[in-house]
């Protein structure tokens, strides 16, 4: 728009050649704008076409009238207020307001007014351009409600945004990303930099995915989760970055635009999810073989008492049958009454040995149990048979652990017991702890990680074939018939129960004729007081 | 057909063993029988002596040191001895074990009885019929 004021010499003496005011009058009529000229006092002169397509007046309804006619009533004042600048000679331009059509809309309308001067300089009236910017003002409004939208979401979200000119390998970083980057200088940034912030093991991931967007033909689309050591304090973090490449139309440089958003305490909450899973996982598997192992352990039992149990019994039944055959023959009814009697005690010794197996919980109370009392305890129950035996029994300092007192105890006193019954001479046993190293426990054990102690039962008794050391565990296994050494078959199965309760793991080594040699270990925090 | 038969009784059990010898004593056919406390044992004993080549082994599955399946995997092993019946005298009635014991080459399987009169009447059966014919 020109900014010189038009100058019209007085009267209609208007010194142009015919073709440039044809041309002019042309240019006015085929304006897109709306160009109005009027007097000092506000009357309409002249009202081209395109004023009459934006207002929906006719220059013959509004040449003559009152400009006020498309001044909305609240904005009547601008009128004197406008015309006191050009009379100052001042222009007043792209001057934003509103005017209202004859149908009653409301515009938004950018004027610019220029004073029309005679050749003395005196303003005889006004030019007025007006642009209708309804829709532009409203597009305005749109984007800035985008932006506002998209800045809500990124404060939500602390979602960093990005742009990159790769010609002039120039990162512009919005705030937040700027933040995540833990970038706090305002220092001009290249890719340079940025690289030097990614974490080693991820560089050529980032490195590669970067160099194919550069290269790519296409508008592309990037997604990219990696690590980087944020600049302001080193700490390691996960962001995930989007990005999109555009062209731009008028050249064929490359833009990139993007986000990122720093994931690490998603990444962590979800890994400690899946740990909590994984360990929930594991519980149940755990609880799954535990049940599995009971599962098992009923079934012998089952088997068992339908074998071990029934033996007894059926003797009595058939011992009572020999009786009444032979009622007349004193000698050999006492005899079968004695087998009957013996079998009944058996069967009570049995059923008194099931019944302090099966009540052999792991989940009795744990409480600290110093091993040196219980020996001591055990030891003094079997005073009598020591002495009858004429026992030797040495014992090493025993440390205090973490158990249930009652099946500690019951774990020593079978021990012992087995020592002092199978054997020839007279027994000599050695019971000793020792804190093994960690390459000397069992396998199984080096699973766990935990201290462990093992105590050694030793003796000089009979033994047994090694071949034998595993089953002598089992539940009613006997390894000798009963007439020579006597026993229910319960005594070693309780005590794997029992170690097995307190999470340790029993060993047999022997060889006939050779002594036995029971190696236990036990749970065991050296840390805890040992009371010598 | 032979009148006199010798059975070799492998059970770690002496009361069972009387009882079963005690039934032995009553039978219609009169039978020696010879006893071993354990699989163990017995194999020793059979093979020490290659003359003792009993008629039947009746074999107990619950012993000490060797148990009676593996003895009786011994016995089908050797081949001076696999010819020998092998009848199986437990307490088990655990289908698992009959059928495992049948398949280790065992002729017969006689369950423990709670009477003498019983057995009795199984072991003649048995000696009749050469079938195990339980109550």
């Amino acid at each position: 728009m020109s900014s010189t004021p038009i100058s019209v010499p007085p009267g209609d003496a208007i010194h142009l050649p015919d073709g440039m005011i044809a041309m002019l009058a042309a240019i006015v009529q085929s304006s897109d704008d709306a160009i109005i000229s009027k007097t000092l006092t506000g009357i309409v002169t002249s009202w081209n076409a395109s004023a009459e397509r934006i207002f929906g007046y006719t220059s013959a309804e509004m040449v003559g009238q009152p400009i006020t006619t498309i001044i909305p009533p609240d904005r009547r004042e601008e009128e004197p207020a406008i015309l006191n600048r050009l009379a100052r000679g001042e222009r007043v331009e792209h001057f934003e307001t509103k005017r209202i059509t004859k149908d009653g809309r409301i515009l938004d309308i950018s004027l610019t007014i220029s004073p029309v001067l005679d050749k003395d300089g005196n303003i005889i009236g006004v030019s007025k351009i007006a642009r209708n910017i309804t829709d532009q003002k409203l597009v305005q409004r749109l984007i800035r409600e985008r932006e506002e939208l998209f800045r809500m979401a990124v404060d939500a979200t602390h979602l960093g945004s990005w742009e990159y000119n790769p010609l002039l390998d120039q990162f512009v970083l919005s705030p937040e990303s700027r933040k995540i980057w833990g970038i706090t200088t305002d220092a001009p940034l290249n890719a340079g930099l940025l690289d030097t912030l990614l974490y080693p093991e991820d560089r050529p991931t980032v490195t590669k995915m970067v160099l194919s967007s550069l290269e790519d033909e296409n508008d592309g689309d990037y997604h990219l989760i990696f690590r980087i050591y944020r600049q302001h304090d080193n700490a390691l973090r996960w962001i995930r970055c989007h990005w999109k490449r555009f062209f731009l139309i008028t050249s064929q440089t490359k833009r990139f635009i993007g986000t990122v958003l720093d994931i690490t305490d998603e990444k962590a909450a979800k890994e400690e999810l899946e740990k909590t899973v994984a360990e929930r996982t594991k519980e149940l598997l755990q609880i799954n073989t535990s049940l599995e192992k009971s599962n098992n352990a009923l079934e012998q039992f089952a088997y068992i008492a339908s074998h071990d149990l029934q033996e007894p019994l059926r003797k009595i039944q058939t011992f009572s049958e020999l009786v009444l055959e032979n009622l007349g023959d004193r000698a050999t009814v006492e005899k079968y009454f004695a087998k009957i009697t013996s079998s009944a005690a058996r069967m009570s010794r049995l059923i008194n040995d099931v019944l302090n197996y099966s009540r052999l919980s792991r989940f009795d109370k744990f409480s600290p149990t110093d091993l040196n009392a219980v020996m001591k305890d055990v030891l003094s129950e079997f005073d009598l048979l020591i002495e009858q035996k004429k026992a030797v029994i040495k014992t090493s300092p025993m440390p205090v652990i973490q158990g249930i007192d009652t099946q500690l105890n019951q774990l020593f006193r079978n021990l012992i017991n087995n020592s002092l019954k199978f054997c020839q001479a007279a027994p000599y046993i050695r019971i000793s702890a020792t804190q093994p190293a960690f390459e000397a426990l069992p396998p199984g054990l080096q699973k766990h990680p935990q201290e462990y102690i093992c105590i050694t039962f030793e003796d000089n008794g009979i033994g047994f074939e090694q071949q034998y050391a595993a089953q002598i565990f089992n539940i009613f296994k006997r390894l000798n018939a009963s007439g020579h050494y006597p026993g229910t078959g319960i005594g070693l199965a309780l005590c794997k129960k029992i170690v097995e309760n307190h999470q340790g793991f029993i060993t047999a080594e022997s060889e006939p004729g050779k002594g036995a040699r029971f190696i236990v270990y036990l749970p065991y925090e050296s840390k805890m007081v040992t009371q010598v | 057909m032979k009148q006199h038969f010798t059975c070799f009784l492998i059970d770690d059990d002496l009361d069972d063993q009387e009882i079963f010898m005690l039934a032995l004593k009553d039978l219609d056919k009169p039978i020696d029988c010879v006893t071993a406390e354990d699989g163990a044992m017995a194999l020793q004993i059979l093979r020490d002596d290659p003359a003792f080549i009993p008629d039947y082994i009746f074999l107990d599955l619950n012993m000490p040191r060797m148990d009676g399946k593996q003895c009786l995997s011994e016995i089908k092993k050797d081949t001076r001895l696999r010819g020998i019946p092998v009848i199986i005298y437990s307490t088990s009635s655990d289908p698992r074990d009959i059928q495992e014991t049948k398949q280790l080459g065992a002729s017969d399987y006689i369950i423990k009885q709670t009477s003498i009169g019983a057995l009795r009447k199984i072991l003649n059966t048995f000696l009749n019929t050469q079938k195990v014919i339980l109550p």
